[in-house]
């Protein structure tokens, strides 16, 4: 079985050696001198526990604590604090401090405080992880029901996911969106990408799967579907209020089809009004739309998909988004034409 | 960055560890296209691999393009949770081959 890994945290070369000593013969145990040091370590492989003392520079426990950066892989790692006896505590809150180890250490005492908490970080990340399989399973197959029913579309859903992320990849490392856009916030609109046509099950089939082009009321009862969307996703998030990503899925499933220069719907949002998710879904769905093969016709060549997306650049899309795409263009037609070739394989 | 290529029997093993950027991917670019071209079986093994961006996502395709025009392979191993999650995010676990 594999051993937890116990981080510890500190100056003093004594403390160190005794909790090596108590320590290591059940846990992987790891020490270093410096916050910045620990985190090197733990973005390498997240700990299972944080034990944390002074250290050289003077900071003390809780201080060293609250710079322990809030990272999200390291949010849920428990921190137990090492202190002198009769050292009193600084009333600084963390949220992440569990409990405290007191010196001279007790060894049976410090083995049954980190072992307890270890047994309870466990259990709160399986039920963690629970949840989230069950929250994102149940979204997946709601998103899957709404693809189901329009035969011309499958693995949209699924591919515009993916188109999303490499864009959002880009314009986080190109840093076209400055500090307003973050690698959580990408993966954060991947994730909500699967939901963006949700609200095409308040369409009627008659307009979702007419063969023929849409009369105008008939395109106007289409467009309905970002509000739909917006309204199930509202509803999912009054049960829910936990899963940020709903709150992105929301702006994504009603602003998808907005145009940059103000010509789209439902509201005619234009520019910085439309939010980043929106617009880069926009051109991860019309991209989708235009290059996959569909069961009435052969998709459009990549090059023909390039040249309508880039000319449409300030017009339809956002210019940033659009120099993203052209910049991945080589990893998005290599992601479709394998999704093609798939596809074409069943 | 810090790419080490050696060999292992058969197999070309090219290990990197650090960040995979804008920055280092023009570092092993070449190292890992000259690894695949030269037909033999090439492993990456990104062990060391703390982060990847799309730059670097690009030169795994490049060289998985390169890999199959040479009929050498190319195999991804040693993949931390975080990385394999981006993989599979972006779709390019359905293009590489990831051990």
């Amino acid at each position: 079985m594999n051993k937890y890994r116990v981080l510890y945290i500190g100056g003093d070369g004594e403390e160190r050696d005794a909790l090596t000593r108590i320590l290591s013969s059940d846990h992987d145990f790891v020490s270093c001198a410096s916050i910045e040091e620990a985190m090197r370590i733990s973005l390498r492989e997240t700990p299972d526990l944080f034990l944390v003392s002074r250290t050289a520079d003077g900071a003390s426990a809780e201080e060293n604590v609250a710079r322990l950066t809030d990272h999200k892989r390291l949010r849920n790692v428990p921190v137990i604090i090492v202190k002198g006896r009769g050292v009193g505590h600084e009333g600084i809150f963390d949220d992440r401090i569990v409990d405290t180890a007191e010196t001279p250490f007790v060894d049976a005492d410090v083995r049954h405080r980190v072992r307890v908490h270890l047994n309870i970080a466990r259990r709160d990340k399986a039920m963690r992880e629970q949840m989230e399989a069950l929250s994102n399973g149940l979204l997946s197959s709601i998103s899957e029901m709404v693809e189901c029913r329009d035969e011309n579309t499958g693995g949209h859903i699924a591919r515009t996911s993916k188109y999303v992320m490499l864009l959002g990849m880009d314009l986080v490392e190109t840093g076209a969106y400055g500090g307003a856009l973050s690698s959580e916030d990408v993966e954060r609109m991947a994730r909500a990408a699967p939901l963006h046509d949700i609200g095409k099950v308040g369409v009627s089939d008659l307009i979702l799967l007419k063969p023929a082009r849409l009369t105008v009321d008939e395109f106007d009862a289409m467009k309905r579907h970002t509000l739909i969307g917006k309204a199930m996703i509202d509803r999912l998030l009054v049960d829910m209020p936990s899963q940020t990503y709903l709150t992105t899925a929301n702006e994504i499933a009603v602003t998808h089809h907005e145009k940059y220069d103000g010509s789209g719907y439902p509201y005619g949002l234009s520019a910085e009004d439309i939010p980043i998710g929106g617009r880069i879904m926009a051109v991860a769905d019309v991209y989708d739309a235009l290059v996959a093969d569909r069961v009435y016709r052969k998709a459009m060549t990549q090059e023909e998909a390039y040249r309508i997306i880039t000319e449409s650049e300030g017009a339809h899309f956002d210019p940033r988004v659009v120099k993203a795409f052209d910049r991945v263009f080589d990893m998005l037609s290599a992601l479709s034409e394998n999704a093609n070739e798939k596809m074409a394989a069943i | 960055m810090e790419i080490n290529t050696m060999m292992n029997g058969n197999e070309r093993v090219v290990s990197i560890k650090g960040r995979l950027d804008t920055l280092t991917s023009p570092e092993l670019q070449p190292i890992l296209i000259d690894a695949v071209k030269s037909g033999k079986r090439t492993v990456l093994d990104c062990d060391g691999l703390e982060y990847i961006s799309s730059a670097g996502l690009r030169v795994l395709l490049m060289a998985e393009k390169s890999a199959k025009a040479a009929n050498s392979g190319l195999i991804i191993r040693n993949v931390s949770a975080e990385i394999r999650e981006i993989f599979e995010m972006t779709g390019f676990s359905g293009i590489l081959t990831i051990e």
